[in-house]
């Protein structure tokens, strides 16, 4: 059974079920399988980690409410907690644990900023620090992508768009 | 033609000429945010900001049936009334707001980005 992971959303799966998503351009999606446990965990992030100055910003403003930064889930930073949190509650093992990175492209170069390039970096740097081991990437570019995890066997499949 | 309204979004061809016309937005968009910083009180600027955001707001609402065509749709708009009322004088340009639209800008070009991989 596919289950489709939309932007900023976390899914975890066992057994014989597969986490998908689309539409990956300089988003990141970070993937966890225990193969031992054959339980899995997808994340579709957005951006690195909320900016410290986001938090000190006048609190008054209404424009807050309705911004799409609001959900953490939407971090890579704390994505990757909230990740371990639910694998590790489903008896997952942390030293088992294989995270993939899909995506992170820069969709349009002539702009400034690549924030894609800023998403696998700070992944890179996050999983370091939590000891994960990192056994698979398909990263940067200026393709999209979109990607399908098996969870069972852990195997990721990557299709980029032309 | 899609047979009904609300096929756009889900139409490839539909989504590739949103794409390309969105990401001329956001280019303007960006020489203009920059631009505003030195000249906070140009009501022409403004109006062609507005302008700009107008425009995606619409082009994204026409993209019925995505999801990511309607956070687009409610960012632009979110940049657009808070243009207005800088260009209305109801608030000052300050770096803190140039700022907040630089930040929605941000979310801009990540969520066009992903329309652009599916």
């Amino acid at each position: 059974m596919d289950r489709e992971v939309h932007m900023g959303e976390i899914e975890v799966a066992k057994d014989d079920e597969n986490l998908v998503a689309s539409g990956i351009g300089s988003c990141l999606v970070i993937t966890f399988c225990d193969p031992k446990q054959k339980i899995g965990a997808l994340a579709h992030t957005m951006l690195p980690a909320r900016r410290m100055s986001f938090e000190v910003r006048n609190p008054k403003d209404e424009r807050r409410k309705t911004n799409y930064k609001s959900s953490d889930t939407r971090y890579a930073d704390t994505a990757i907690d909230e990740m371990l949190k639910r694998i590790e509650a489903l008896g997952a093992k942390r030293e088992n644990i294989e995270a993939k990175l899909i995506g992170g492209a820069n969709m349009f170069p002539a702009l400034k900023s690549d924030i894609g390039e800023d998403n696998i970096s700070y992944a890179r740097e996050k999983l370091k620090s939590a000891g994960i081991k990192l056994v698979g990437e398909c990263v940067g570019g200026s393709q999209g992508r979109s990607m399908e995890f098996f969870v069972p066997s852990g195997i990721v499949t990557v299709k980029m768009k032309f | 033609m899609p047979e009904k309204k609300g096929s756009f979004g889900q139409d490839a061809q539909y989504r590739k000429l949103f794409v390309e016309e969105a990401e001329k937005f956001l280019k303007e968009l960006e020489r203009g945010l920059a631009q505003l910083r030195g000249h906070p009180e140009s009501t022409d600027l403004l109006n062609e900001l507005r302008r700009f955001t107008h425009t995606l707001k619409g082009n994204a609402s026409m993209m019925e049936g995505d999801r990511t065509c309607a956070e687009i749709r409610k960012i632009a708009e979110k940049m657009q009334l808070l243009i207005e009322e800088l260009r209305d004088g109801k608030k000052k340009v300050s770096g803190e707001i140039v700022d907040f639209l630089l930040e929605d800008l941000g979310g801009l070009k990540i969520l066009v980005g992903s329309v652009a991989s599916k």
